[in-house]
């Protein structure tokens, strides 16, 4: 990920461009891990504003070494887990995703290709169980490094590099 | 340093190359711009309203500290 860069003095003080530069930032981002642990869109939104509000009233009590991507994912994770806990519905689109057949756009050879890769990928990450498939959207979708990963998740590194390494194999054992 | 086992090597280039064709099929479009103006009012006026909230806070100790300061030179002054 390119980790932006995030002036946590002024985040601290609640200044109005660093706000602004952490939402820029991280809003898609956290949408986008949201959507893909299988949240729905509104929900996604509701979570992303969650995560930030939070981020704001803790803002004050920041360290100076405080990575603030990691500590959204963290709590964005956490909510997500949270309203699944009562909102269970939302995780038959996962297996909705995992059992979407796999079709391929309509284009050139290499479109229909790469399109086709895209759909079995989709599906393969779907299929991965929730333990792997956060430390593989972590890591290979958002860009953190398997350190900070096993900091949102509240795993030591070593377990967040093994349950990556068993994603990536399970994802390269179903691509065709 | 270490010269990196080949092996390790060519394991490396593959999940790099893995990681990179999952992040671009796991790519999803930003926020609709409505939706992200609105998140981002909500954001703006919550951190506007914790300003406010601190600045109150501080006051108020810069009060409670003046108010001891004076007792004291009340008192021994």
């Amino acid at each position: 990920m390119d980790a932006p860069e995030v002036d946590i003095r002024a985040l601290r003080r609640l200044d109005a461009e660093a706000v602004d530069t952490v939402f820029d930032a991280y809003a898609d981002r956290l949408a986008r891990f949201l959507r893909r642990l299988g949240a729905g869109p509104e929900v996604a939104e509701e979570l992303v504003q969650e995560s930030f509000v939070r981020l704001i009233r803790h803002a004050p009590r920041l360290t100076d070494d405080t990575r603030v991507g990691a500590w959204l994912y963290t709590v964005a994770r956490n909510l997500w887990r949270s309203h699944r806990r009562w909102a269970w519905v939302d995780g038959t689109r996962l297996l909705e995703l995992a059992s979407r057949p796999v079709s391929a756009p309509a284009g050139p050879a290499e479109l229909v290709e790469a399109g086709r890769t895209a759909a079995h990928v989709q599906a393969a990450v779907a299929a991965l169980p929730e333990a792997q498939r956060e430390v593989f959207l972590l890591v290979a979708v958002e860009g953190l490094t398997p350190q900070d990963a096993a900091e949102v998740l509240g795993l030591s590194a070593e377990a967040a590099r093994q349950r990556l390494a068993r994603a990536r194999r399970a994802i390269e054992e179903a691509l065709p | 340093m270490t010269p990196k086992d080949p092996d390790e090597t060519h394991a490396e280039t593959a999940a790099d190359a893995l990681d990179t064709l999952a992040a671009r099929a796991l790519a999803t479009p930003p926020l609709p711009t409505e939706t992200r103006a609105r998140l981002r009012a909500v954001v703006r006026e919550e951190a506007r309203r914790v300003r406010v909230g601190l600045a109150e806070a501080s006051l108020h100790a810069g009060f409670a500290v003046g108010a001891l300061v004076w007792a004291a030179v009340a008192a021994f002054g």
